[in-house]
């Protein structure tokens, strides 16, 4: 997409002031920002257009939010009564989102006496919020893993409890919660409410030795997909019998693997990229396998932003099946490659954590 | 004294009888007894298998169509013994106009009532068997009926398939036919039983279509699961018991003992089918699949039941291991080729049929060639193909035989009376369209009204 484009949408979505205009825009971005065919074969270009579309979507988001705010005092319900943080949790939050990605999002806000209120504000704020995020063509999370659920939109303090009760219990859904809250990131209002979470969030790490083993129950639970003998492993049955799932067989096993690297090494990064870095520079991972778990990471992703979308009840879904039929064989070789790189991170998960013992 | 010593004596003949007055010809009545109570109990067993199939079929298949998967099995068993006692034993093993080609006479069979001098069995028993063996193969054509074909092609297909189809293959191959001659080996029917049916299951499976859902309109495949896997899984450990009666009650003999070296050499195949399955879906596929694993059992069954009596221990292994990574593949081809096989008959009896049949021709052993006397040893033992070039004939003239007689029988039924359901009557399940009721009353009325 060329430059100049890019800075006019961007300037457009931070002039707008209807949530209207915010939808034409995306609407305009989503069929304006095909990138030509040779982007997808350079690492630093899908890196680039990568950023682009999600600093396009936080635009939009913040934007969505400030619009929101507005529309609570114009019926009255006045003001945001404490600070608050909008943190984008899953792809959002890892700034990593296609053109089809959902909704996954929390709320922190400040502790006040009148916490019932303060509460019942915050919860149609949010709702406010997800309604608008949804005209937008952002479909809502299936796993109600949203800021408008009593769950996920909570007192700073009230979030402390909860993350403690999350590292205590330790069953599989604390601790895939507390998986989703690492990739939390702070889209608009106080970002200091989110420090302080996160680190109460870390000192739990900390205290709770026992939960990085939990986790990596869950963060190796999807395999890739790649068979003993080097085979690609394909949906066997319906619409999309022999293509292969880039997200949960390539894409997720290496976000899961490179965020409990990045955990365990008290990385506060949320992109898997910077996560990455950030682990070459601390001397976990050697400078030839950043270049190669970032390059694979990278090809993963143009994959999964090339998949496309479709519009379904006015939102932009996508999926994230590659028919092997489609691409070639220098292409399906360098997929193979890359998938093996997604294995060897998942061992280097075991490894760590053997040594970690 | 004389009282005495008779008293003695009768006491002794009682402690002692057969040392006492054991002739050689109550020594052969013992012997038939024996052989006769042994191939009874492989009847038995044989027979039992059809419990195997019915658990099976309806296992594999969808709750609506339980009831009449179940049914049918049973009418059809007993709809077979009907036509093989009329027509269809005569025409296997009638000896009066005895010729390569078709057996002759013994119609309406009418066996003595007892062994003749010199048997080593009742007649009767010879056709309790052998019946049981027809049966199983019609079983194995349903496989390709399955969930869409109208209940009276069933009966219509078995007065057929009974009277000539299956008893003309047994004939050529057990009934002193052409190929028998030849020196064909299917000890127990790899290719007599299971590809017969096999292939008219294929044909049948052709004729009828795949079942409403099974492919998409770009011709991909749906999964359509059956209801219950545990039928499944126990109908395999019925099936594998019973194919100790197929295979091992095949010697027909108590004899010197061989029978149990049939059964040793029947289940290592079918444990090395299972275990090769398992591995070869886990491999390939990246989840162990239970499905494949089970097919991989009777695949190794029905691959053994030619060679059962002809091979060494390790080439029963061998012979199994290849059978579960050939279901494997085979139902992937099935699958590829837009062919529906709800059961998988077409790859676990007719793939494993044909590997089955051609192994001997590789593995047989020349001892265990003659101990039997049929044909000679395989490729290994003897460095010859003749025996191998015999199986392949086996192969390709009883499957050309069976898919053209059956091609001519269902289609002219299709043409005449039709031989699929309605689409509404298959959306419905067979239970309710053809029988009234539901096999599964309370769930299915439930769904219903969905």
């Amino acid at each position: 997409m060329d430059a100049g484009y890019y800075a006019e949408l961007k300037d457009n979505i931070i002039q707008a002031d209807q949530l209207l205009q915010l939808r034409r825009i995306r609407d305009r971005f989503q069929h304006a920002i095909q990138p030509a065919e040779q982007t997808w074969s350079e690492s630093s270009s899908v890196a680039q257009y990568n950023a682009c579309i999600n600093e396009l979507h936080d635009a939009l988001i913040s934007r969505t939010i400030k619009i929101a705010e507005r529309s609570m005092t114009g019926e009255g319900l006045g003001p945001p009564p404490v600070s608050y943080c909008y943190l984008l949790l899953g792809s959002a939050g890892r700034s990593e989102q296609t053109l089809a990605s959902d909704q996954d999002s929390a709320l922190i806000y400040a502790d006040h006496e009148s916490a019932d209120e303060v509460k019942m504000y915050f919860l149609a704020f949010a709702q406010k919020i997800v309604t608008m995020l949804t005209e937008l063509g952002y479909p809502p999370c299936e796993g109600k893993v949203q800021s408008d659920q009593r769950l996920w939109c909570q007192s700073e303090t009230e979030w402390i409890d909860q993350l403690n009760h999350w590292f205590t219990d330790a069953s599989w859904e604390s601790v895939r919660y507390l998986l989703i809250v690492a990739d939390g990131r702070c889209i608009a209002g106080s970002s200091l409410l989110q420090e302080r979470v996160r680190a109460s969030y870390e000192q739990g790490i900390i205290q709770h030795p026992p939960i990085l083993e939990r986790m990596i129950d869950n963060t190796l639970h999807h395999k890739v997909l790649l068979g003993m003998l080097g085979q690609f492993i394909t949906d066997r049955y319906g619409e999309a019998a022999g293509s292969i799932d880039v997200k949960y067989g390539a894409y997720i096993p290496m976000v899961n693997s490179i965020r409990w690297l990045a955990l365990r090494a008290n990385i506060r990064e949320t992109s898997t990229l910077s996560r990455l870095e950030q682990l070459y520079q601390q001397g976990i991972i050697t400078e030839n396998d950043y270049v190669s778990y970032r390059d694979a990471f990278l090809q993963i992703l143009a994959l999964r932003l090339m998949a496309g979308f479709h519009t379904e009840n006015n939102q932009y879904k996508g999926n994230s099946k590659l028919y092997l039929s489609k691409i070639d064989k220098r292409e399906k070789r360098k997929l193979k490659h890359n998938l093996k790189l997604g294995k060897k991170m998942q061992r280097l998960v075991l490894m760590k954590f053997a040594a970690y013992k | 004294m004389v009282k005495k010593t008779l008293l003695a004596l009768g006491l002794l003949s009682m402690v002692f009888p057969f040392a006492a007055y054991a002739s050689e010809a109550e020594l052969a009545k013992l012997t038939m007894g024996l052989d006769s109570l042994w191939v009874m109990l492989a009847f038995i067993l044989v027979l039992l298998m059809q419990g195997g199939f019915i658990l099976l079929e309806a296992g594999s298949t969808r709750m609506k169509n339980a009831g009449h998967v179940a049914g049918k099995t049973l009418l059809t068993v007993g709809l077979a013994a009907l036509v093989y006692w009329a027509i269809g034993y005569g025409i296997a093993f009638g000896t009066s106009d005895l010729n390569a080609f078709i057996g002759w006479g013994e119609f309406f069979f009418n066996p003595a009532k007892a062994a003749l001098e010199g048997e080593s069995f009742p007649a009767a028993v010879f056709f309790l068997f052998q019946l049981a063996f027809a049966a199983i193969s019609l079983s194995i054509a349903w496989g390709g009926f399955a969930e869409r074909a109208k209940l009276g092609s069933y009966i219509v297909f078995t007065l057929f398939y009974v009277s000539f189809i299956y008893p003309i293959v047994a004939h050529w191959i057990w009934g002193g036919g052409w190929l028998a001659d030849h020196g064909a080996q299917d000890f127990a029917g790899s290719t007599v039983v299971h590809l017969s049916g096999a292939v008219a299951a294929l044909v049948a499976t052709i004729l009828l279509k795949p079942r409403i859902g099974k492919f998409n309109k770009d011709g991909s495949p749906n999964e359509i699961l059956g209801h219950n896997q545990v039928y499944t899984a126990l109908s395999v450990l019925l099936l594998w018991v019973g194919w100790f009666g197929f295979n091992a009650g095949s010697t027909v003999a108590i004899d010197d003992g061989f029978f149990a070296y049939v059964g040793f050499t029947t289940m290592l195949a079918a444990g090395a089918g299972g275990v090769a399955a398992m591995l070869i879906s886990w491999i390939v596929g990246g989840k162990a699949d239970i499905t494949t694993m089970l097919n991989g059992v009777l695949a190794g069954l029905v691959a053994i039941t030619a060679s059962c009596a002809f091979v060494d221990p390790w080439a029963a292994v061998v012979i199994g291991l290849i059978a579960g990574v050939l279901v494997f593949y085979s139902v992937k081809l099935f699958e590829k080729l837009k062919i529906d096989d709800p059961i998988y008959a077409l790859s676990v009896h007719g793939m494993a049929g044909i590997w089955g049949t051609l192994a001997n021709g590789i593995f047989a052993t020349q001892e265990l060639a003659e101990k039997v006397g049929v044909g000679q040893g395989g490729l290994i033992d003897t460095g010859s193909f003749k025996q191998l070039w015999v199986q392949i004939e086996s192969v390709v003239f009883a499957g050309v035989f069976v898919a053209v007689a059956s091609f001519i029988v269902l289609g002219v039924m299709k043409a005449i009376m039709g031989f699929r359901v309605t689409e509404e009557q298959e959306i419905i399940g067979l239970d309710l369209s053809e029988h009234g009721v539901y096999g599964y009353p309370e769930q299915m009325s439930k769904t219903e009204k969905v």
